[in-house]
């Protein structure tokens, strides 16, 4: 049996020893399993990974807004052979006490810190107190409109387009069975406080996302995000990374997956 | 089961004797024995001794893959323990040995490890820790940084 110091000498070998030099595939092999979210990060370690990273067709159309997040046709195809999927939280918030601006942000962790950072966000226009959901890879915003066209009763965002498309409710299966907030109903990833027999009245500081198919509880308080885990009898927690919120911020989570 | 021994050979003369059971992980030989049955010595060029006993411990290991809970989580365990004894220099070897004997658990397994130690490092140390070399010009670098500021900003405070 050989020991451990044995073993490490065989960097002594001849053979190659630097990333780089590994073939092509087992490069895209190795960086397939690295999140999107570290992409920016390996961008910058030369030019050879940042060609891995980036994709070249969008280099060309100049579209920039979330560039970094795209890989090259290559690793996204290895991505897709070896069946990766990752989940995304997205925060929505509208930061503007005197006009409507909700902004999304997809929250990624910063390396060995408790910390989450946002990146480019994208703009929407939706209804104040529509039901957000997110099934598979996209973002669903229904419901919340005095509009009487059914076109205007949803919308769907994909984030690997970053596009908007309306979407018609009726044709959506999105009555799903879950309730982690006791005396309270939920409905659609929103919390109703019951009163007065049916009459209900919607909270709006909670927030419900659900993240393995679990639905967490969210809501802003005094410009602090905070966070209940119902595995902790949910005790709400601070989201640590999203201090110095405004007061009034207007919240909206959802979690996709691509 | 067959208890029938083979003789696999690295590239620098070293022998190891295992089960047949264990050297057909190695999909590299399984080929081999499907077209000739009556191989019982293996000569595997492109690997060294040190790095090929390192591979016919994981597939000692792995030979008997249990369905069980239980059997999945004691191999994940030691999996992760098998990982830890190596440096990335030693990990780059075994991927490429994993590729060209064709163990695709092994070749799994350290590549997720690879990529598990990229996503907590800053790009001078990633650079370092692979032997890459920066390429980038100051202003390249400082061009790349601008266009994904997001991932580099310091600032906690989201701004739209």
């Amino acid at each position: 049996m050989r020991t451990e110091q044995e073993m490490n000498t065989s960097s002594d070998s001849p053979l190659p020893t630097t990333f780089s030099s590994l073939p092509y595939d087992l490069v895209l092999y190795c960086l397939a399993r690295v999140s999107t979210l570290c992409r920016p990060t390996l961008s910058l370690v030369s030019k050879h990974f940042r060609s891995l990273m980036a994709s070249p067709e969008l280099e060309a159309t100049g579209f920039r807004m979330g560039r970094s997040l795209m890989a090259s046709p290559e690793l996204e195809a290895t991505r897709t052979r070896m069946g990766i999927t990752e989940t995304y939280l997205c925060v929505c918030l509208d930061l503007n006490k005197h006009y409507s601006s909700s902004h999304w942000f997809t929250l990624a962790p910063i390396p060995k810190q408790e910390k989450l950072q946002h990146n480019v966000s994208f703009p929407m226009l939706y209804p104040e107190y529509s039901t957000v959901i997110s099934i598979g890879s996209e973002i669903y915003i229904i419901g919340g409109t005095e509009s009487n066209s059914i076109e205007d009763w949803g919308e769907v965002y994909d984030p690997k387009t970053q596009t908007w498309e309306p979407v018609l409710p009726t044709t959506l299966d999105l009555t799903k069975q879950m309730s982690v907030v006791p005396g309270k109903l939920v409905m659609g990833g929103k919390v109703y406080a019951m009163k007065d027999g049916y009459n209900l009245r919607l909270m709006k500081d909670f927030c419900l996302v659900e993240i393995d198919n679990m639905l967490y509880q969210t809501r802003v308080s005094k410009g602090i995000l905070r966070w209940s885990d119902p595995k902790k009898n949910l005790r709400s927690t601070r989201v640590k990374g999203l201090e110095r919120l405004p007061k009034c911020t207007h919240l909206t989570l959802s979690a996709y997956s691509d | 089961m067959s208890s029938n021994k083979i003789v696999l050979t690295s590239s620098d003369g070293e022998s190891f004797e295992v089960e047949e059971v264990v050297a057909r992980k190695l999909q590299i030989v399984g080929h081999m024995l499907e077209d000739d049955c009556v191989i019982n010595e293996i000569p595997l060029q492109n690997v060294t001794g040190d790095i090929l006993s390192m591979v016919i411990e994981y597939c000692k290991t792995h030979v008997d893959e249990e369905e069980s809970e239980e059997a999945q989580t004691k191999l994940k365990t030691w999996d992760e323990e098998f990982m830890k004894k190596f440096d990335i220099k030693t990990l780059l070897q075994i991927i490429l040995a994993a590729n060209y004997l064709n163990v695709k658990g092994l070749l799994d397994l350290v590549s997720q490890t690879i990529a598990d130690t990229i996503k907590d490092y800053t790009p001078e140390q990633i650079r370092e820790v692979f032997g890459v070399e920066n390429d980038y010009t100051e202003e390249e670098e400082a061009e790349v940084r601008k266009e994904n500021a997001w991932a580099f900003d310091e600032a906690d405070t989201p701004k739209p």
